[in-house]
């Protein structure tokens, strides 16, 4: 329970022989069956109807993450979303969880840079009962002394877990953390252990009072659903929530990077691992043209998705160098991403072998054109997971809660397919001159 | 068709109450030369999904451990007369999935592919070329070698996947169930062409599969596939029955290995039941009280939300064809891991005497139930389930009779099956973690 939710294409050992093209694809589909509506508070509402099953996915998005966090206070937004399990004064304690789960229903909540979200999926007959217990806590919290100081623990734990026992976990923080000088991607969603240490109720508290409202919301409802029926819920549920003043999420601008910067840490008893990132725009980034952020979708896909793609191709098959190598890039973050390259060395290859190979690698896409066929391949998987997403409630929720609350706007999942169609390879090679500039990207080399 | 006769059909109604009622539609078939076919139909997406299952887990590795799996994972590098970059570029460009998955009884291969003629026929093609015409170059044996042992060594320096592997060899010691499905490196370092191809013949054929799809197909068109499939399959070979197991050897153990890292892991457990027990059901209900339900289960209530202890603790039990284990897991840092161990075995020992409560036991069912729709409300949910039916040799209307058996549960089966299938006094306690987590 409570997990936070990394923009990272997570490890997959190369056994696990499934591909996932975690950002590359982002499909869909038929905007007859979704219905948008906005309540008079503020409090956005999607709707889509899948009645394969009678089962509902309902979900609420918060647009509040670590990245509206501040230094000495990071991780507020993932210990808030921890606290969201304590109970109101209507339902105290475990009430929720346990409703939930006596209906059969399953619940969970993730945090991410740019939002916090919450969701149960259950019978579609006990939907009333999802959204009646998240929207009482969406104002009736009851955040205590001795909870938070139980919770805060709970929280180190998984901090423990996740980032201080895994050499991917410390390489990833580093890799933000040096990367980035104001942009607020620097610090970590889970917090640094020391602010975690600091951190009180009375901030949680805070935080929650400042953020969470129906006009900082969406609800995001997928399943066996009436639309009307499940409107007149929400309404009923949400509407007579009164709307605050949200601060203005601002944006910290990063300032040019002077040259490279490369990172190299040391951990005992762990095998070498390279994670490296280059600056890039996201979807949001109104200097740019949109079709940018397109081409830097292929070109990852180029760069990783298949065993044919480049990195697989070259450091895994060709060179030997790797037993795994990844790309991934986030066109729908809220603030300019990075452009992540990492690799797993086979034990015994040195780290700057691989470093030079990714360099051909990367030099190769800037002069000349990827191939028709490559193009193809990654046009062809993008029509496919267009169709296979829809086997899942819970994806369909998440693309629809992200596009809402990174970009404003659903619209954008509707036109993705035909956007990456159009890219084309000179416009791949176009981004990847523009941005994928040796000397201005960051690397972080574990035990190199 | 006059195979049609064999079809046996099936509806799984999800009835909770009036309102909610939904149906899968399951047929059973089995092929001319003997394969079991079970298949449902879900109309509204244009994708296929198959799902072969081989009696041919890492049980089988015989004294090459890591066998099954560098088999599984080499059947799409090459066949006899495409490269492996072929295959892949096939797969690729059709958007097609192909994957392969090894546990300790059972292998699987699978494809998701469009059902669209287009993207489905080069790859239902290619896929058929692998079941029985994989050749394992030499070159992709090797690539496969080194990265595996790399892997392996790997997963030595991680204390999650390092206190799974010692768990388990502590609990079943020279039984193929110790060794993880990965392999030791010195087996790897063994394995060669000549014992790839003899797993392939003997263990991935006809004689040992089922059959799962999930489409959107025509009957007639999946019982064409169904043939085409189980044709396509090495021929059926004998093969040995698998090693048993047995309870009375096992004793109480405490094991430490002291490793680098800020939380101890931890794993309390021994063996349980069989796949098919008639203890199963109790025990998943028990379980399901005691670690198995996430937030609102014993174990999480008392140490995480209670005491701020861990992130993550659970229990599970899982039934395999011979003895499956019986797990309790917890992560929390090194200070914390012998009073952790306290608390959980206190817990245990009080769950198994008294067996949990009328409330706890109604709670349980109620929700097991209310949430059955949620088991099978995915093409991909179906297709797993239908699997475990084929493959453990289950009665073919287990997911009809699922919720009425479960909702017969009493409090005195629960606890005769605890006590009976769990032995506190046979339990292998395992702490891997640094010197302050040491006793």
């Amino acid at each position: 329970m409570n997990f936070f939710f990394i923009f990272k294409n997570l490890k997959y050992n190369f056994l696990v022989k499934t591909i996932f093209l975690f950002f590359l694809i982002i499909p869909f589909s038929a905007r007859s069956e979704i219905m948008e509506r906005t309540l008079d508070n503020g409090m956005h509402i999607i709707l889509k109807k899948d009645s394969r099953a009678p089962v509902v996915t309902s979900h609420v998005w918060y647009k509040i993450g670590s990245a509206d966090e501040f230094s000495g206070k990071t991780g507020l937004s993932h210990a808030l979303e921890h606290m969201m399990f304590k109970g109101t004064k209507k339902n105290p304690g475990g009430t929720f969880s346990e409703i939930i789960s006596k209906l059969g229903g399953r619940e969970n909540a993730f945090t991410s840079k740019d939002y916090t979200a919450y969701y149960q999926t259950l019978p579609s007959e006990y939907l009333e009962d999802a959204i009646r217990l998240e929207s009482d806590r969406m104002s009736n919290l009851v955040i205590n002394k001795s909870d938070f100081n139980k919770e805060i623990e709970v929280i180190k734990e998984e901090r423990r877990l996740r980032t201080d026992d895994q050499p991917e976990g410390i390489a990833y923080e580093q890799l933000y953390a040096s990367a980035y000088n104001n942009s607020s991607y620097h610090d970590p969603i889970i917090g640094w252990m020391e602010d975690l240490n600091n951190m009180t109720e009375k901030d949680i508290s805070d935080w929650y009072q400042n953020w969470y409202a129906p006009n900082n919301a969406t609800a995001v409802i997928v399943g066996d659903i009436d639309f009307e029926n499940t409107f007149k819920l929400l309404d009923k549920y949400y509407g007579n929530k009164k709307n605050k003043n949200i601060t203005t999420r601002f944006n910290r601008d990063e300032p040019f990077q002077f040259g490279e910067k490369d990172i190299s840490i040391k951990i005992m008893d762990k095998p070498s691992y390279l994670i490296l990132g280059y600056k890039v725009p996201s979807i949001n980034n109104k200097k740019i043209d949109s079709w940018e952020c397109y081409a830097l979708s292929v070109l990852s896909g180029i760069l990783s998705s298949g065993q044919n793609s480049r990195l697989q191709k070259i450091l895994v098959r060709d060179k030997k160098l790797a037993s795994y190598a990844d790309s991934g890039y986030s066109l729908f973050a809220r603030y300019d991403p990075l452009f992540i390259i990492d690799v797993n060395p086979i034990v015994g290859k040195k780290i700057n072998s691989i470093k030079n190979e990714l360099d051909k690698i990367i030099v190769d896409l800037q002069r000349n054109l990827v191939t028709s066929k490559e193009l193809d391949r990654i046009k062809a998987q993008v029509l496919a997971y267009e169709v296979y997403q829809q086997d899942s409630i819970d994806y369909q929720a998440r693309i629809l809660g992200m596009a809402k609350t990174s970009t404003g706007d659903i619209k954008i999942i509707d036109d993705y397919t035909a956007n990456i169609n159009s890219v084309t390879a000179e416009q791949v090679r176009a981004v990847a001159k523009k941005y994928l500039i040796s000397g201005l990207k960051t690397s972080v080399s574990v035990n190199d | 068709m006059n195979n049609i006769k064999k079809i046996l059909n099936i509806i799984i109604i999800m009835t909770i109450t009036n309102i909610t009622q939904a149906n899968v539609e399951v047929n059973y078939y089995q092929t001319k030369n003997g394969v079991k076919v079970l298949y449902a139909k879900s109309e509204n997406i244009p994708m296929i999904d198959i799902k072969i299952t081989f009696d041919a887990g890492s049980n089988r590795d015989g004294d090459l451990k890591g066998l099954s799996m560098i088999t599984h994972n080499l059947l799409d590098e090459g066949t006899t007369r495409m490269s492996s970059e072929d295959i892949a570029s096939i797969f690729e460009s059709t958007g097609a999935i192909f994957s392969t998955s090894v546990n300790k009884d059972q292998s699987s291969i699978s494809l998701r592919s469009l059902t669209e003629k287009k993207y489905y026929n080069p790859a239902i093609k290619m896929f058929l070329s692998i079941l029985s015409d994989s050749n394992f170059p030499k070159k992709e044996i090797n690539l496969h070698k080194q990265r595996t042992i790399s892997s392996i060594i790997e997963d030595k320096t991680d204390p999650g996947e390092l206190s799974i592997n010692i768990f388990f060899q502590e609990i079943y010691n020279s039984h193929p169930y110790s060794s993880p499905t990965i392999g030791y490196e010195k087996d790897i370092k063994k394995i060669n062409r000549k014992a790839i191809i003899e797993f392939y013949k003997n263990f991935i054929n006809a004689g040992n599969a089922s059959i799962v799809i999930v489409s959107s197909l025509k009957d007639d068109d999946v019982i064409k596939l169904s043939e085409k499939i189980s044709q396509s399959l090495n021929k059926k070979t004998e093969i040995n029955k698998t090693k048993t197991i047995s309870k009375e050897k096992t004793i109480e153990k405490y094991v430490f290995k002291k490793f680098n890292s800020h939380q101890a892991h931890i794993y309390i457990g021994g063996l349980s039941i069989k796949q098919g027990s008639e203890n199963q059901l109790p025990l998943y209900v028990g379980n399901y009280i005691l670690g198995g339900s996430g937030f609102n289960a014993r174990l999480m209530q008392e140490l995480r939300v209670k005491r701020g202890l861990t992130y993550g603790v659970y229990s599970y039990i899982y039934p395999l064809k011979e003895l499956g284990p019986f797990v309790i897991g917890i992560e929390t840092k090194a200070e914390q891991a012998q009073k952790s161990i306290e608390i959980i075995k206190k817990m245990l020992k009080d769950f198994l005497e008294k067996g949990p409560t009328d409330k706890e036991i109604n709670h349980a069912k109620e929700s097991i139930i209310n949430g059955f729709p949620l088991r099978i409300n995915s093409n991909k949910d179906i297709l797993n389930y239908l699997s475990m039916i084929n493959y453990y040799n289950l009665p073919i209307d287990y997911l009809n009779t699922f919720v009425k058996k479960i909702s017969s549960i009493s409090k005195k089966d629960i606890i005769s099956a605890l006590q009976k299938e769990i032995d506190i006094n046979k339990m292998t306690t395992l702490v891997v973690g640094n010197e302050k987590a040491e006793k």
